[in-house]
């Protein structure tokens, strides 16, 4: 691939104005678990899919980001999934999910501290073992300060990329909605990342929620892109020249899918403009 | 392994209330009982309590709106 | 141990058994021949898809059914009418091109498929699907007679000799084995001749099995040409997949059609927008995501 490209998360809800929108949209990103025990129906389905548009395939209950060794045999349905639909890429996120037997049921972030580097670092070594192809990993929004960490998140994220062989899927909403509740620069963080590393690029958007005073922003993926990320995804595309792969995420409280398409074409023109600056300085240089 | 007790101990007052409330009512003496480390204790007795509790909540309502959408299937196949 | 030297109900069995055997080989190796990765296809025309499942009629059905969605027709009882502001020159697709020209003077719906310039329209959707071997073009019926021929030597090959070995032998009571020689070459010939490919069919069901979220929601689905969702939804399951109340005059138009269980519809899939990958325990262990419902953050 020589050329960024735009496209969507695939929900059954969103199918029609998907498929009839492929000129639109370049590649679809489909949520692995959902497939995992699917019926060979299902699986053919999504090889047709495949045939359509390109696929990305994005775990989400994985846990990579742990100190605890990942499931053997949840690696494996993704390995055989990836067979099965040689997907673009796949994806999972560095978080953790489970503790002690319980599941969390969502994605938690980790203590930011060597273990869970560690943890992370050797997940993502056997991953690829299993699956064949490495991981992108993609940072997570949290709601909580993680307890146990002794560094903060561009430390920790860039310490684990820089020393695996994933590149990283950044969730800009993800890091507007850190940066915001736990008061860093988002656009400073993007200076202490290994942007040179990032192929794919999530955008998405929240609420705010809590109490008056006190009210944190939740990336819930229910709502419209909101400014501060499409201006994040200008910096990213002028800071990482490499070819981008920006995906659209919406889950629910879905829009027309003229109003996707559109936030899908904002996306664009923010990348073009990013590679526009990048281009301008490289001629003054 | 002190990490992977901190990740359960995580878990535990993530999804479960009664845990979450002995915690909050006694950081401290929870953590030692889970058998963590000084300073994994030291930093959950400073934990983001608003956070926690934040996190907590929507971990409840997405588990409620994955069973509301299982009883939907559940109605409509 | 010659078969022809068996005597006659033994002969009977065997001959059941060698059709039934060739049959079977034929389905087959028909299968194995006509399956292939799915194609690409223009997926935005929802006449492309109705024409893979039904045919022109299917096509015409649809495709009248869009217009008067969008108001281009207007539908009284069972005749139609182009809408006084509706233009030829105001559509595309030479298929809605020609209905708008056709009820230029009101007439009965079911006229469409009794007007041969209509049908015609819907020639370059057989094309397109022949090129892309969904449906079978001339290479694959070719194959398909070479496979029958053979069959049909077999089968009636043994079936005849059996006849003249009987008949020298003075043996007249042979009406059993012609009526045998004649349902297994009906047989042969009825599963010779499928009206799509596997390939077809394959692609059929994986349009439903992508679109089965639609399904779901086929209640809620409403009129007047916004989305394109109810068209696809009818081009995909049939105009009876069209519950909402927006396309009640389906019900009147096409009768049979708006009320007739299509190839694949009323078979579910999933029931919700959960899955049915999503009744296992992978939802209940998954982070927020699976069940079509993405990765999204916490809560909401």
């Amino acid at each position: 691939m020589n050329s960024d490209r735009f496209g969507i998360g695939w929900r059954p809800r969103l199918a029609a104005g998907i498929l009839a929108n492929l000129d639109r949209i370049e590649i679809v990103e489909v949520i692995a678990d959902d497939y995992f025990y699917a019926a060979r129906q299902e699986r053919r389905a999504l090889r047709t899919l495949g045939a359509q548009t390109p696929v990305t395939l994005h775990g989400v209950s994985l846990g990579l980001a742990s100190s605890v060794p990942v499931d053997s045999r949840r690696l494996e349905h993704m390995a055989r999934l990836c067979g099965e639909i040689e997907p673009a890429f796949w994806s999972e996120h560095l978080a953790f999910v489970r503790g002690g037997g319980i599941e969390i049921g969502h994605l938690a972030a980790p203590p930011r501290c060597e273990a869970t580097i560690e943890g992370a670092l050797a997940n993502l070594a056997y991953a690829k073992q299993i699956v064949g192809v490495a991981p992108q990993v993609e940072n997570v929004a949290t709601l909580i300060d993680p307890p146990g960490s002794d560094r903060d998140e561009a430390a920790w994220l860039s310490a684990i990329v820089r020393n695996s062989e994933s590149s990283l899927l950044l969730d800009l909403h993800n890091l507007h909605a850190n940066a915001v509740n736990f008061h860093f620069d988002a656009s400073e963080f993007l200076t202490r990342i290994p942007t040179e590393r990032i192929s794919t690029i999530h955008l998405a958007g929240g609420k705010w929620i809590g109490r008056e005073g006190s009210r944190r922003l939740l990336d819930d993926h229910l709502h419209d892109v909101p400014d501060p990320v499409y201006e994040l995804l200008e910096d990213v595309a002028f800071r990482a020249p490499q070819p981008l792969t920006v995906i659209l995420e919406r889950d629910g409280k879905f829009p027309s899918i003229e109003s996707l398409l559109d936030q899908l074409d904002r996306a664009r023109h923010a990348v073009a403009r990013g590679r526009e600056r990048l281009l301008q300085r490289e001629e003054a240089a | 392994m002190s990490a992977s007790r901190l990740e359960t101990f995580l878990a535990r007052i993530y999804v479960d209330d009664v845990a979450r409330e002995q915690f909050l009512a006694d950081p401290r003496g929870q953590a030692m009982r889970a058998g963590l480390r000084s300073d994994e204790i030291e930093n959950l007795v400073n934990i983001d309590r608003e956070g926690l509790e934040m996190f907590a909540h929507s971990l409840q309502h997405k588990k409620a709106k994955k069973l509301q959408r299982g009883i939907e299937g559940t109605w409509t196949s | 141990m010659n078969p022809f030297d068996l005597p006659g109900p033994e002969f009977l069995l065997f001959y059941l058994g060698l059709s039934a055997l060739v049959i079977i080989a034929l389905v087959l190796t028909r299968r194995v021949a006509e399956s292939s990765s799915a194609p690409q296809l223009d997926l935005s025309d929802p006449y492309l898809i109705a024409y893979l499942r039904g045919g022109e009629m299917e096509t015409l059905r649809v495709a009248t059914v869009s217009m008067i969605d969008r108001g281009l027709l207007l539908a009284t009882g069972t005749q139609l009418k182009t809408a006084d502001h509706a233009s030829p020159d105001s559509v595309r697709k030479p298929v809605e091109r020609e209905l708008l020209i056709r009820f230029k003077r009101p007439d009965e719906a079911k006229s469409i498929f009794e007007d041969s310039r209509l049908r015609a329209t819907t020639k370059p959707y057989d094309k397109a699907l022949k090129d892309a071997a969904l449906l079978p073009n001339e290479s694959i019926v070719g194959a398909r007679w070479s496979r029958l021929l053979i069959a049909l030597f077999i089968i009636s090959g043994v079936g005849i000799v059996k006849l003249l070995v009987a008949f020298s032998r003075g043996r007249t009571n042979v009406g059993f084995l012609i009526i045998l020689i004649v349902v297994a070459v009906f047989f042969a010939i009825k599963v010779s001749f499928p009206r799509l490919t596997d390939s077809g069919k394959a692609m059929l069901a994986d349009l439903q099995e992508l679109y089965s979220g639609l399904k779901d929601r086929a209640l809620f689905l409403q009129g007047g040409g916004a989305t394109i969702e109810p068209m696809m939804l009818a081009a995909v399951f049939g105009i009876a997949a069209l519950e909402s109340s927006s396309f009640a005059f389906t019900r009147v138009l096409f009768p049979r059609a708006a009320v007739a269980q299509q190839s694949g519809y009323g078979s579910s899939s999933c029931g919700s927008s959960c899955g049915s990958s999503c009744s296992s325990s992978s939802c209940g262990s998954s982070c927020g995501g699976g069940c079509g419902g993405g990765c999204g953050g916490c809560g909401g």
